[in-house]
């Protein structure tokens, strides 16, 4: 039973970091169009694809959720 | 009070400007990235929930530093000199509420016309 | 703990749930603070040895919390359960209060 689902607390800890991690990807996708330094913009795609990588772990996570009322 | 924005005059010094606001913002972005992913840690029970989150908390250490590394190689972050930053964060401030002042966005900003969205 | 108050109290039973409960409490704001420390480290160095005292911490917060659930204090996936532990705690230490004055 325990390997099945997760427990309530962690489910909604992953649930607000899964919405954290869409808008900061989302947030940094949007900035690599207005800055103009190079090696930043590098940097904010450097997030944007380990965002990527995270979410879909994430996401992963949750589909182990609990049914809860 | 500026009113005109495409006046060259007042671009002056814009590109760093707007770096460091933004690279700011993705500080900002990193450190509550850490800070939320370290108490979701603190509540995981499960092994492969403490993996990932684990995982996910030294990836966002590692970003983070990244970003503050070049902040602070491109000038735009000084932690050591604090008198050179506080200049800068006012000068910055002050810019920004400039800017916010303006009227940037006038009259009507719904396109909703201009986008294919299908009745439901 | 007094003799004398675990007896009115019978707390005995419930002396090692409370210090186990501190522990997980305390181990859970280390992991916070050590994370918040990080952000705010600038010299390489101190980061480092945080980083790796912070695994230290997370390992304690996974023993104490396996500990927990394995002697039946925290039961992180059932509720009803945790409500019943958590309501007899309390009673416990309303009764404790109550003892004292």
């Amino acid at each position: 039973m325990r390997e099945q689902y997760l427990a309530p607390n962690e489910t909604m800890q992953i649930h607000e970091l899964l919405n954290l991690k869409t808008i900061c990807m989302t947030t940094s996708k949007m900035m690599e169009g207005v800055v103009f330094d190079q090696d930043l913009k590098a940097l904010l795609e450097k997030d944007v694809q380990q965002s990527i990588k995270s979410i879909e772990n994430l996401q992963r996570l949750l589909n182990k959720a609990p049914k809860l009322r | 009070m500026i009113n005109d924005y495409l006046e060259i005059r007042n671009a002056e010094g814009m590109p760093k400007l707007v770096d460091g606001t933004m690279s700011l913002g993705f500080l900002l972005n990193a450190k509550s990235g850490v800070r939320n992913c370290a108490i979701a840690l603190t509540e995981a029970t499960t092994p492969e929930v403490r993996k990932v989150l684990q995982k996910e908390l030294y990836d966002a250490f590692y970003i983070h530093e990244e970003i503050y590394k070049l902040m602070v190689r491109k000038r735009w972050f000084h932690p050591i000199d604090l008198d050179k930053q506080f200049q800068i964060d006012m000068e910055a401030s002050k810019t920004a509420v400039q800017i916010a002042s303006m009227d940037l966005f006038p009259g009507d900003t719904s396109r909703i016309g201009t986008f294919a969205t299908p009745e439901k | 703990m007094n003799t004398l108050i675990e007896n009115i109290t019978g707390l005995k039973k419930l002396n090692d749930q409370v210090i186990a409960t501190d522990f997980l409490i305390a181990a859970k704001s280390v992991v916070i603070n050590y994370s918040i420390a990080i952000t705010e480290a600038y010299n390489p160095e101190v980061r480092l040895v945080l980083k790796n005292q912070l695994k230290d911490v997370i390992a304690t917060h996974e023993v104490i919390s396996d500990y927990m659930i394995k002697k039946g204090y925290y039961h992180a996936y059932d509720l009803k359960e945790q409500y019943k532990v958590d309501m007899k705690v309390t009673e416990t230490t309303l009764k404790l209060a109550e003892k004292v004055m």
